[in-house]
């Protein structure tokens, strides 16, 4: 059976592409009978799978632990106020050298403020109050950048 | 007991606590060890996260780890099971494509190297650094492949015979010489 994209819109994945690194007359003859694989390599497979589902939960514990950014800390992870500070970030402080210089003070002092603000309700609280400020002010500014 | 021991002893408790929470933070988690020794101060960003590129070169890439230094830029680090401890060809273009993808993506900067973290049998884990292809180079290989399945170009066969003999498809190819 010819194989098919996995992506939409007839979409390639970037392993279907790495199969060009190997051999291209596989890659056709995969397209003209189908996927086939051996014993072997369904042994390896498997191996693989279990090694990236240790290392996905590696990371995962990792990223559990540090807590180090403010509004992660004060929001959560997938809260709204999060999630346009992060594209603020990515659209904006990212582009230019200043705003990199500011990310990466941000990233070096964050972990110990974090560290104080779950300490205290009172602090996290007047926080929480003073980021919704900056996130509004970045909701703007994406607005206008996006209107121009 | 004196007060003052009792305080000298109660320092000294303590001294030893944070040596033993130090020592421990010193050696990190695991994700921490996994780490090539280039990303010890970046921050782990995205995890087996799907990222596309969009038209006209319609690709899409998962990625396994991607790590954002200090100065903001994103590097890729691809894990992968292997006998031989080494990266290959497909690594790169696999983690080029996936380069493309996170940069149409996120809008950020990826540097144009990446990192290939070879476990071993022996569970032995080495990242080697890679340099990855350009924007033309993907979107030639993509021009490419989609020629050899449409018939119209000739495809190459690996450049190793002993690729071959593990080849599930060996019995429906045409190459010379395969024994």
């Amino acid at each position: 059976m010819p194989r098919k994209g996995h992506g939409r819109r007839g979409e390639v994945t970037a392993k279907e592409m790495a199969e060009m690194g190997f051999c291209e007359k596989r890659i056709q003859l995969a397209h003209l009978y189908g996927e086939q694989v051996t014993h072997e390599q369904q042994k390896d497979r498997a191996r693989g799978q279990l090694a990236h589902q240790r290392y996905l939960e590696d990371g995962l514990s990792s990223r559990g632990d540090r807590r180090c950014f403010v509004a992660t800390c004060v929001f959560g992870q997938d809260a709204l106020e999060t999630q346009v500070l992060r594209q603020y970030r990515d659209a904006v402080l990212l582009r230019c050298r200043l705003g990199r210089w500011i990310v990466g003070l941000y990233y070096r002092t964050s972990p110990s403020l974090c560290a104080h603000l779950v300490r205290s309700a009172a602090a996290m609280d007047a926080t929480r109050r003073l980021l919704r400020v900056v996130v509004a002010g970045c909701l703007l500014h994406i607005a206008r950048r996006d209107e121009q | 007991m004196t007060p003052s021991v009792v305080f000298w002893v109660a320092g000294l408790v303590l001294a030893l606590l944070l040596g033993a929470v130090w020592l421990f933070r010193r050696k990190g988690s695991a994700e921490r060890r996994s780490r090539p020794p280039e990303l010890a101060r970046a921050d782990l960003v995205y995890m087996e996260e799907t990222f596309r590129t969009g038209g006209p070169l319609w690709m899409v890439a998962k990625v396994d780890r991607v790590y954002r230094l200090p100065d903001g830029a994103l590097v890729l680090v691809e894990l992968k099971t292997r006998r031989r401890d080494r990266p290959y060809l497909t690594d790169i273009i696999q983690l080029s494509v996936q380069r493309l993808a996170v940069a149409a993506q996120t809008g950020a900067s990826v540097e144009p190297y990446a990192f290939v973290s070879v476990l071993d049998t022996a569970g032995r884990l080495r990242s080697h650094r890679v340099h990855l292809l350009d924007l033309n180079e993907i979107a030639d290989l993509r021009r490419r492949r989609k020629g050899i399945l449409d018939g119209q170009l000739r495809p190459a066969y690996a450049t190793s015979e002993a690729a071959c003999r593990q080849c599930a498809l060996r019995h429906k190819c045409d190459r010379p010489r395969l024994s």
